[in-house]
């Protein structure tokens, strides 16, 4: 049975109904997020040193190192997809979940294995000397930018949302790491991977901050129609 | 299967996808501005939203303030809803996050005491207290679990008070509020998307 408190908010929000665009494309501004991101660190990281003596020819070479790469830029891949599912309500397909954290782990898996039987020889070369503070420089405008778009659709979950984008966006730098820092697998978790924790936090507290701004604007819509 | 059972689910069926057409449609026209199919669109949900829930959770007296919660949510989302895409499980998405967030959130006890205050209700009534026992969510909680929720979200006790009443302290009574919810979410989300 419909109440008269009800109705009253039916007739208030299709009052004036202005026209909305709809957002409910998941892929596309994944996609356009995933390659300006790759674009900005790309530009970024060789504007502040140059790429790892050798690096690219490794990747032919080694399939070792090349697999490793790959893994990682699904992963990655996959983290901004999830993400942006969460922008949009009932959207969330939790296979997608699921294969993202299992290419994660696969990928990490690959650098533990890489202690004992590293693709290529580690060594200093290419060493960059602040590349922990460079990941975080190189992850967090895209985090921002990446966390502003899911937030003009509807994430039902923000704290996920944020957090899924913090390891994507946390993602690209390590990978990127892979060819303009050294390679050193013990290195490589330490300072291109750990950092990521950091990230994912950030996200995190995106979301939590975002939810709570939505909150009050939500709260707000409730008492202007209420009233 | 009786041919009855057969004949009711295919009618289920057929109206089901007549709704989802429908919705998905009165949806399209207000994404585009049409202010009467919107209004019999957010009435004809709020009435879906009122029968699930009381389905789910029996008479609790935070029904109207989830109907009116997931309304004013859907007009918020409204921009995301793809055409192309089925209604239910956006629509349904939303209803249980706004049911879940109002459990959750202290306002919901708040709520509660405004509302028994100012229209004289006891929850306690066994009438209500039977219908709510006899919910699917309810019903499908572990018993620690629906004793906190029934106390704290239904009856409108406090952490201290529904501590007390079970002989547990009060971190307990906090983690099992927490858990519980978590339990019904998973329930909402595990059923299909039948009213």
């Amino acid at each position: 049975m419909t109440t008269p408190k009800r109705i009253d908010l039916i007739n208030t929000l299709s009052k004036d109904l202005q026209p909305v665009s709809p957002r409910n494309s998941i892929f596309l501004p994944a996609l356009q997020w995933f390659i300006v991101s790759w674009i900005y660190v790309i530009a970024l990281s060789l504007y502040l040193g140059p790429l790892r003596t050798g690096a690219i020819e490794s990747l032919i070479s080694s399939p070792q190192f090349a697999f490793e790469s790959l893994v990682g830029l699904f992963s990655g891949a996959l983290f901004c997809l999830v993400a942006f599912q969460e922008a949009i309500p009932g959207r969330r397909h939790q296979w997608v979940v699921w294969l993202a954290f299992l290419s994660a782990l696969l990928w990490i898996g690959c650098y533990l294995a890489g202690l004992s039987f590293p693709a290529i020889e580690p060594s200093w070369t290419g060493k960059r000397a602040h590349c922990v503070l460079e990941a975080y420089l190189y992850s967090g405008p895209p985090l921002l930018i990446g966390y502003r778009l899911i937030y003009r659709c509807y994430p039902l979950d923000s704290l996920r949302a944020g957090m899924f984008l913090g390891i994507s966006a946390g993602m690209l730098p390590a990978l990127f790491m892979q060819i303009s820092c050294m390679y050193d697998p013990r290195h490589i978790l330490t300072h291109h991977i750990a950092p990521i924790s950091i990230i994912v936090i950030s996200g995190a507290l995106l979301g939590i901050i975002f939810k709570k701004q939505k909150r009050i604007l939500d709260f707000d819509d409730t008492m202007r129609t209420r009233s | 299967m009786s041919p009855l059972v057969s004949s009711a689910q295919q009618f289920n069926m057929t109206r089901a996808h007549k709704d989802e057409q429908r919705w998905s449609h009165w949806m399209a026209l207000a994404q585009k501005g049409d202010e009467s199919s919107y209004a019999e669109l957010l009435e004809e949900l709020g009435d879906v939203i009122a029968a699930y829930l009381q389905a789910r959770f029996g008479s609790i007296d935070i029904i109207e303030d989830c109907v009116q919660e997931s309304l004013i949510a859907i007009h918020s989302a409204r921009h995301t809803y793809d055409t192309s895409r089925l209604f239910r499980p956006w629509f349904f998405a939303i209803v249980r996050n706004r049911t879940i967030d109002l459990l959750r959130s202290q306002r919901s006890y708040r709520l509660i005491l405004e509302k028994n205050a100012s229209d004289q209700i006891k929850t306690t009534g066994s009438a209500i207290e039977d219908d709510v026992n006899k919910s699917m969510v309810f019903a499908a909680l572990a018993p620690a679990y629906r004793d906190v929720l029934l106390l704290t979200k239904v009856a409108g006790y406090t952490t201290s008070e529904t501590a007390k009443t079970l002989g547990i302290s009060e971190n307990v009574v906090r983690v099992r509020i927490h858990r519980g919810i978590k339990a019904t979410r998973k329930i909402l989300q595990t059923e299909t998307l039948e009213t």
